[in-house]
């Protein structure tokens, strides 16, 4: 408690106040162990905007340390999750999650790949059906016979 | 069937071979900031030397405000300060700037101004990143245009342009 009011002021000293972007923190305040695990849980989520691929909580980078002291204040002071995530992606976009969010447009990065993969399966079968139904192919002519067939004529006019 | 099957095989390929035009080449830090257009998120920092004293964005209010975000260990930084103490200079008293000072000790802040021409403007201390954060600050430098209503206009990726910014900063006045 005494840390998340110490935090509370710390950001009012700041003027900067996460309620006019996300509004009301969700759930009481947190602290110790559970607050650490909670914000290493969402930094984890949250894209270093200076590293390739690796998550806030990964990586080694000065501004990634600055955006995981962030969530620390942000979940210290009662913010979930989602709060936490959108708070982010209010400054920084979309960009900055890690697992796209599954809405809007970003549902094409789930629904495509299915619909390629179905297509395809979709593809391979009809084309074994369509195998399938055609009538059997001729047995190929021994070359033997022939070459036999040949050979005796030969023989008989010799 | 063969050219229904390219034609199939168009449809799905075309959109992701422009995707990936689209980007080729393109700097993968410069995401678009979603603050373009939207009101600039409120600070009051302490201001460096200031004995005490703090800046607010609400301050500015009134004239188009410059926030650039820097750092002593910036390279780049380095490079743009004097475009814009000469820009500051330029627009004194038409146009706020505002340096705001990312993980930064004040001591290598003073220093560094010292040896690269002194302040023309403000140097705010980000207590804690927060305002970075807010910003949506990456890699340094990055620079925010503030309208006089306090909404931002433009973001600076990277070092400034001094004839792009001469450019916004006369649309903004």
């Amino acid at each position: 408690m005494i840390l998340a009011i110490a935090l509370a002021l710390a950001q009012e000293a700041t003027g900067l106040d996460p309620r006019q972007v996300v509004g009301e923190p969700a759930q009481g305040p947190l602290a110790g162990n559970v607050l650490h695990d909670e914000a290493r849980r969402i930094s984890l989520l949250l894209r270093c905007p200076t590293c390739q691929g690796m998550s806030v909580a990964e990586s080694p980078a000065e501004g990634a340390r600055a955006m995981r002291d962030e969530v620390e204040r942000l979940v210290a002071q009662g913010y979930d999750e989602s709060q936490v995530l959108d708070y982010f992606v209010a400054s920084y976009g979309e960009f900055i999650l890690l697992r796209p969010r599954r809405e809007g447009a970003n549902l094409t990065l789930w629904i495509v790949p299915a619909l390629l993969a179905a297509g395809g399966i979709a593809a391979v079968a009809m084309q074994a059906r369509r195998r399938a139904s055609l009538p059997a192919p001729p047995p190929p002519a021994s070359t033997v016979d022939d070459y036999r067939a040949r050979a005796e004529r030969e023989i008989d006019s010799a | 069937m063969n050219k229904k099957v390219l034609a199939a095989g168009f449809v799905l390929v075309a959109p992701l071979v422009w995707v990936l035009a689209e980007s080729f080449g393109a700097d993968p830090s410069h995401i678009p900031s979603p603050l373009v257009g939207k009101p600039a998120p409120a600070f009051s920092l302490p201001v460096l030397d200031g004995n005490g004293a703090t800046l607010s964005l609400a301050e500015t209010r009134g004239k188009p405000t410059v926030i650039n975000f820097w750092a002593t260990w910036c390279d780049t930084c380095g490079y743009e300060h004097p475009l814009l103490l000469r820009l500051a200079r330029t627009y004194e008293g038409r146009v706020h700037f505002v340096g705001i000072a990312y993980l930064d000790k004040e001591e290598n802040l003073r220093k560094w101004l010292s040896s690269h021409g002194g302040q023309a403007f403000p140097t705010l201390i980000d207590v804690g990143t927060s305002a970075a954060v807010a910003y949506g600050v990456g890699r340094l430098p990055e620079s925010y245009l503030i309208d006089k209503q306090g909404v931002i206009q433009h973001k600076v990726f990277g070092a400034i342009d001094y004839g792009d910014m001469v450019r916004r900063i006369e649309e903004m006045l």
